[in-house]
């Protein structure tokens, strides 16, 4: 017996494709934050039950102090040189986008001059993703 | 502090460590890849265009608006390339018949085959550079990547270093054992010879017959 076949436009087709690759880019976004939290939900899990062990009958001050009075001075030297980096790479982050926000539009004009029919990434003038492509 | 508590209070300190490590990978890191991948492919669109500046190509050829386009497509969705977008998409992709739904490779290769042989080589030398930054994107942008691949890559590698060197020297350690056996062994070389050319032996060590 012949199969039937329902015949599908091209139109249709391309649609139904990019349908499909942005179900699927959803899905392995959707699996990508899935992965970011499950690790935080699972730390705090631990984290939790790290606590009970310390509660005994103390009050959650006396958690804190027990907690905070562990840390040797080495390790605190090194929690505030971590914490230092990362402060640091944040404002860095920031001075550079300030950065892209000044000299990309200048160079974007330059460019216009040269070649009106100029095509762009459509980001942000910060050079970050546009928050229209936001899934 | 009974014994319990002390553990508790290690195991907490350390899961406060690695949750603030989980954070700046998970977040800061990736942020950072992106930012670095469209870096890169900023700087090769820029190249692309000073192609075009410098007229060596024109603005409005097909196989320049192309590569252009496809760059910015790469700029506008870095933050979403990862492996499990490019495992799904692609596994749909395969079931396509992507030069006819998409047309994308005949046009391509259409565009390109009107260039000039120089002109063509630095477009597609551009285009793989694209894939060489989209193929580390894809490896250094993934935390959770990173923490499967590189481990087992490092380990590899240093089993790959370390057969060479042991088995390098187990080769060169034979060589000169061997170099020095043929000279010791001489001596003993031909003492076989002698024996073997003695006549058979009776039992009691005479010469049999």
């Amino acid at each position: 017996m012949a199969q039937k076949t329902r015949p599908v436009s091209d139109a249709q087709a391309d649609r139904d494709l990019r349908l499909a690759i942005h179900n699927r880019t959803v899905l392995a976004q959707s699996f990508s934050q899935f992965c970011k939290y499950a690790f935080l939900i699972a730390a705090s899990y631990y984290g939790y039950h790290c606590v009970l062990a310390l509660a005994g009958k103390n009050t959650a001050a006396d958690i804190g102090i027990k907690f905070l009075s562990d840390i040797r001075i080495s390790e605190a030297a090194a929690w505030l040189f971590g914490a230092g980096g990362v402060l640091y790479g944040t404002r860095e982050r920031r001075l550079r986008l300030k950065v892209n926000e000044s000299l990309g539009a200048r160079v974007s004009e330059l460019e216009e001059g040269i070649d009106p029919a100029r095509s762009s990434s459509k980001l942000t003038p910060r050079g970050e993703t546009n928050p229209q492509d936001h899934i | 502090m009974t014994p319990l508590q002390q553990s508790a209070t290690i195991a907490l300190q350390t899961l406060v460590g690695i949750t603030g490590g989980w954070l700046v990978l998970a977040w800061y890191y990736r942020s950072y890849r992106i930012d670095l991948f469209r870096h890169r492919v900023f700087n090769l669109r820029a190249e692309l265009f000073d192609c075009a500046r410098r007229g060596e190509i024109a603005f409005d050829h097909p196989a320049y608006l192309h590569l252009r386009i496809t760059m910015n497509g790469f700029l506008r969705f870095a933050d979403r390339i990862n492996l499990a977008t490019m495992f799904l998409c692609s596994m749909r992709l395969q079931r396509e018949q992507l030069g006819e739904t998409w047309e994308w490779v005949h046009a391509w290769d259409a565009a390109r085959s009107t260039l000039e042989p120089a002109m063509r080589e630095k477009l597609t030398s551009l285009k793989s550079r694209v894939h060489f930054e989209l193929f580390k994107q894809l490896v250094f942008g993934s935390p959770v990547l990173m923490i499967l691949l590189i481990p087992p890559l490092c380990v590899g590698l240093l089993q790959l270093i370390g057969k060479r060197v042991v088995s390098g020297f187990a080769r060169s350690l034979y060589v000169a054992t061997e170099r020095q056996f043929e000279r010791a062994s001489v001596p003993i070389d031909g003492l076989a010879y002698r024996i073997g050319s003695l006549p058979a032996m009776s039992g009691r060590g005479y010469p049999r017959g």
